[in-house]
């Protein structure tokens, strides 16, 4: 059971969507301004000039709604819509790791890349292991790590051991799966 | 950035994408013929004769609606894109108040001081500290870079034992809600310099 302290970790960390944010809020900024130029100057009665008013009427006094042109722009703007939805309603892959810190008030977080090369430093301190490489997916850490040793029997478990050990002095919230893959010469 | 700016965000984009759905969905309905074509008809024009014939008996209001719904539209827009760059830092800290004045703090002298606290930890490579929220509630807003070998264990109770701590008796509060970021980093070798 998550405590309101981890959810309230786990919220402090999500992605803040702040590029899709700008982009979109740019674009409404200046289609909001083009459109109340070209409307205002056309209703004073002395029209902006760059505004191609004759064309665009043409344009849309000529293209029925069942144009094939139209049809594609539509579905593009319909799969951007829902793009826009999804983003906003996911929560998203957080960018730190929380931490649990025994205190209501404390949030903790760690940088993925952070979290990850420490478990795979972990790994790396175990005899026989060359070099390792640590993936964090949601509550799953993989782990590869290579070895030039022949026999590789028992490697596999003591690494999957390190790892976990170093990620219970970490205490992530939601705990994390160790799995582990042997690369041998 | 703060939490409101992120929910504002969320809150954003699910509008506007609500709104290209809608117009989307509308377009490809209509176009289909998936409407009724006694109301809706496929092969019409996008300006046919019902839009002309509202455009031109209602024009002289229509055009005005038009205009100051692009103008809501700019200003949403303009304020969304300025809310990016809001800060939650707190600019002055009223210790406390009473008959005789006011006490003020200045909150980047007591962050450094909390910095310096954090710094005194030898696994702790560099603290960046942000006091933050109103002043009768602040916060705390850490960047650590520690010892890529640190025990996160003693580094936690360093924070909450001592330089939280600290930090709350400075404040005069008992509530002090602080968010640390941790980076872990390969602390480089002192300098040695022979003379």
């Amino acid at each position: 059971m998550t405590s309101a302290a981890d959810r309230a970790a786990v919220h402090a960390f999500r992605p803040r969507r702040t590029l899709p944010a700008v982009l979109t809020a740019a674009l409404l900024a200046v289609i909001g301004t083009l459109v109340a130029i070209a409307v205002i100057s056309g209703a004073l009665g002395s029209p902006a000039r760059w505004i191609p008013y004759k064309g665009l009427l043409a344009w849309a006094s000529a293209t029925p709604w069942q144009d094939p042109a139209l049809l594609v722009g539509a579905a593009i703007v319909t799969l951007l819509g829902i793009w826009l939805i999804v983003l906003a309603l996911r929560p998203g892959r957080p960018g730190m790791v929380p931490l649990h810190t025994g205190d209501p008030e404390s949030i903790m977080g760690m940088r993925r890349r952070s979290f990850a090369r420490s478990l795979a430093h972990a790994a790396e301190e175990v005899m026989g292991i060359d070099r390792a490489k640590v993936t964090i997916g949601d509550h799953r850490a993989d782990v590869t790590a290579h070895t030039r040793l022949h026999d590789t029997g028992e490697l596999a478990e003591e690494v999957r051991q390190a790892v976990t050990q170093r990620l219970e002095s970490f205490d992530a919230i939601g705990g994390y799966a160790v799995r582990v893959n042997i690369r041998g010469k | 950035m703060d939490r409101k700016t992120a929910r504002g965000n969320r809150l954003g984009l699910l509008l506007t994408g609500l709104a290209l759905t809608a117009l989307g969905l509308f377009t490809l309905l209509r176009g289909f013929r998936l409407l009724p074509q006694s109301i809706a008809p496929a092969g019409e024009p996008l300006a046919g004769g019902p839009v002309r014939q509202l455009f031109g008996s209602q024009g002289a209001w229509l055009w005005w609606l038009v205009a100051l719904a692009a103008i809501v539209i700019a200003l949403l827009g303009l304020r969304w894109l300025f809310v990016q760059g809001r800060s939650e830092s707190l600019g002055v800290l009223k210790l406390a108040a009473g008959p005789g004045g006011v006490t003020r703090a200045d909150p980047g002298a007591i962050a450094d001081a909390v910095a310096k606290d954090i710094q005194s930890n030898p696994d702790v490579v560099s603290a960046h500290v942000r006091l933050v929220g109103p002043s009768a509630h602040p916060g705390v807003r850490l960047r650590l870079v520690a010892d890529e070998h640190t025990r996160i264990g003693e580094l936690r109770a360093h924070l909450g034992d001592v330089a939280f701590s600290h930090a709350r008796q400075a404040l005069t509060t008992d509530h002090l809600p602080a968010v640390t970021r941790v980076t872990l980093a390969r602390r480089s070798p002192p300098r040695r310099t022979v003379t």
